[in-house]
């Protein structure tokens, strides 16, 4: 992890934000439906609903919906 | 029986009335083809304590399009949360206070977002609206339970339904929109790089 934090290892530290990343605004009542969204760095995220735990990739959903400013996709974006 | 012009005048409009008489109803509502409506504004109008909201509403140019708009929600804080607020009621602060539909308190049964008014791209009039939460906290499997608005803002009066007196096709009244009072003003989210830091 201090590689990422150094100036070598700057786009691997942009692709891994861009993997935590979708076009898509997503909310908790969406996420749970299940399905999968295009992420920024070209991987697919998957979601969905397992014995009551929201999971994004294996990774349990703890706070949801923090509704922020921008996020916004761009136009002609999937 | 020679008549003065303005008496000959006034008895030819009450002969049109009373010949049309469907111009004039019972309640003495002088077109009554022209439905009674109650709009959001006409609501607050109906109480001291939205005066606050009112004259910020009028300062920011907001009444025409609560008036005109069909489907919202107006998120109206009391007038003792304007006075404790510490900051500028400005116009994207207001927007950010209008739902884009009627969200009645029915609706939520855990947590929904619903957009506001205010795009979170000003210059694009058809971008998303920057979301508000609105979570129902306490005993959600009986329905009851507090609503609260972007974690800050408590319910105090739900669901004042404004009306055009139209009715729906299944003979239900049309809502033109909803008001939910809370006792805090809610504030424009950061943006998520901020939120991050």
């Amino acid at each position: 992890m201090a590689y990422l934090e150094t100036h070598f290892g700057r786009h691997d530290r942009a692709n891994l934000i861009n993997r935590h990343a979708c076009m898509d605004v997503l909310y908790i009542n969406d996420l749970k439906k299940g399905g999968n969204a295009s992420s920024l760095e070209g991987e697919k995220i998957h979601y969905g609903e397992d014995a009551g735990d929201i999971l994004v990739d294996g990774a349990n959903v703890t706070d949801s919906d923090i509704v922020a400013k921008n996020g916004n996709p761009p136009k002609g974006s999937g | 029986m020679r008549l003065s012009r303005p008496l000959s005048l006034a008895l030819l409009g009450v002969s049109l009335v009373s010949s049309a008489g469907t111009l004039v109803d019972q309640d003495g509502w002088p077109w009554p083809h022209r439905p009674r409506t109650t709009t959001i504004v006409d609501l607050l109008s109906s109480s001291e304590e939205f005066s606050p909201l009112i004259k910020a509403l009028q300062r920011a140019a907001l009444i025409p399009i609560l008036n005109g708009s069909e489907n919202v929600t107006l998120i109206a804080p009391m007038s003792d949360a304007i006075k404790e607020f510490d900051g500028e009621l400005t116009r994207e602060l207001l927007m950010y206070h209008i739902l884009n539909g009627s969200v009645l308190s029915s609706m939520v049964e855990d947590e929904i977002v619903v957009e506001s008014l205010l795009k979170m791209d000003p210059k694009d009039n058809t971008s998303l609206g920057i979301g508000v939460k609105i979570e129902r906290q306490g005993d959600r499997g009986r329905g009851q339970g507090v609503l609260r608005i972007s974690d800050v803002a408590r319910v105090v009066k739900s669901d004042w339904e404004a009306n055009n007196g139209k009715t729906h096709t299944e003979s239900q009244t049309y809502y033109l929109g909803v008001i939910q009072v809370v006792d805090k003003l809610i504030q424009i989210p950061k943006t998520i790089g901020l939120f991050l830091l």
